[in-house]
């Protein structure tokens, strides 16, 4: 919904409350008094992150009960963090015509 | 009895918490940006930590949100996408013929293995509420579709939240559709945007369900092309007819593609009249994406409604995924994510 030019929060909105709303359920999340229908995902990164799909683990609950559980193992042939040796930086000379 | 304690531990851990029912979160980041515990009772969430049956969850490292609603799936559709070409390029019509090439060999078994398997996705992803819309099937028992998504959802009651909205076409007789109401769905449904008289085709939707004091969602202008007046918009029809009745009950316009290529001053008051009407309004981006524009060479039109004027104007919006791995969307997947992203 972002790609269709909704900002970050009414995108959330869109398919969580407003869905909800549209269905004639009450509110359901993370707020006193509301339906316990949540969804778990890793605290690694910020809401963007949630909303770009960048966590693929997550527990889910409905009506205070653990619905669905689902953990991702992953395997990268890359480093986590840029450590290189020495900040050595090198130019590309691009060759001219003689 | 000693309460149970349970921590959600690494996202890349074993995943064991399917059914464990919970009484309190503790130290998870709530959608302001701080950390807190969370209790939970008869269902709810409750202020400060819980004290009744259930669970305590530790739940360090992970953020809580809320879970997400599909507003609109087709659930006796879903994942016949092996059954037939992916790559036939369907518009809507197309799709339709499609699938009704196969809806012969359909039966209730055969809706309801699937729709689970499709509530297991869309469990999997958070969405713990679905609203289906059921065919009335014109070969066999016309009632197999709305028979088996009805137990379904008495099945699953108290786990996920299903909605059965039936979907009758234009050329389903009176009689039909008017028993199928009385099978146990939750929401009367209808396709004017494909009916030779849309007027009539609204018309029997709204009669059936005053009659029966059911909420209503149909299938509205899901087109692109705008040439006609206005006054002959479905959204317009049924706006009206809600007026004209003092319809109390919830009323659904899903897709109004044909809002997303009016020019302002065409919109401005279609959405005066829709918000008069108390209509919310469902979009489905992807399987719009998909299903609109191919007649185009250029510059395809995004099949989107006017999300952002709708949402301005104070109308209800919900967003959902429609189908999927049907004729009318091949490749459609039940993610929060990519329904954000994608449009």
């Amino acid at each position: 919904m972002t790609a269709g030019h909704l900002r970050p929060a009414e995108a959330l909105a869109a398919v969580t409350t407003g869905a909800r709303e549209v269905l004639g359920l009450p509110p359901a999340g993370p707020v006193p008094g509301h339906v316990a229908d949540l969804v778990l995902v890793p605290d690694s990164g910020d809401l963007g992150d949630v909303l770009a799909g960048a966590e693929d683990a997550r527990v889910v609950v409905a009506g205070g009960r653990v619905l669905a559980d689902t953990r991702v193992a992953r395997s990268l042939d890359l480093p986590t963090g840029v450590d290189l040796p020495s900040p050595v930086l090198t130019r590309t000379v691009i060759p001219t015509a003689p | 009895m000693a309460v149970e304690q349970f921590s959600v531990g690494p996202p890349d851990g074993v995943a064991h918490l399917a059914g464990v029912a919970l009484r309190s979160l503790r130290g998870v980041r709530l959608p302001d940006g701080t950390v807190a515990d969370l209790g939970v009772a008869d269902g709810r969430v409750t202020d400060g930590p819980g004290a009744g049956p259930g669970a305590d969850l530790d739940a360090t490292g992970w953020r809580v949100l809320p879970a997400a609603a599909e507003p609109h799936a087709h659930l006796d559709k879903a994942l016949t996408g092996p059954r037939v070409d992916p790559g036939a390029g369907n518009d809507l019509v197309a799709a339709i013929a499609q699938w009704r090439t196969i809806l012969p060999s359909i039966d209730a078994a055969d809706v309801a293995a699937r729709a689970l398997a499709a509530v297991r996705r869309y469990a999997a992803r958070g969405i713990t509420a679905i609203r289906t819309h059921v065919d009335v099937p014109l070969d066999g028992d016309p009632m197999r579709g709305i028979d088996a998504l009805v137990a379904l959802r008495e099945r699953l009651r108290g786990r996920v939240t299903l909605q059965v909205c039936m979907l009758a076409g234009s050329d389903v007789p009176d009689a039909v559709h008017a028993a199928a109401v009385t099978r146990g769905v939750d929401v009367v449904g209808g396709c004017p945007h494909l009916a030779p008289d849309p007027h009539r085709e609204v018309t029997r939707a709204l009669d059936l369900a005053e009659r029966h004091g059911l909420p209503v969602d149909l299938h509205a202008d899901e087109q692109t092309d705008v040439s006609l007046p206005d006054r002959e918009l479905d959204v317009v029809e049924l706006a009206e007819q809600v007026l004209a009745r003092g319809l109390p009950q919830r009323v659904t316009a899903s897709h109004c593609v044909r809002l997303g290529s009016l020019p302002p001053e065409r919109l401005d008051p279609v959405l005066d009249l829709v918000a008069r009407a108390g209509i919310g309004i469902v979009t489905l981006p992807i399987t719009n994406l998909y299903l609109q524009g191919r007649d185009a060479t250029h510059l395809a039109p995004r099949g989107l409604t006017a999300v952002r004027r709708i949402l301005d104007r104070g109308i209800l919006l919900g967003a959902g995924a429609d189908n999927l791995r049907d004729p009318f969307n091949p490749a459609g997947a039940p993610t929060r994510s990519r329904r954000r992203r994608c449009s």
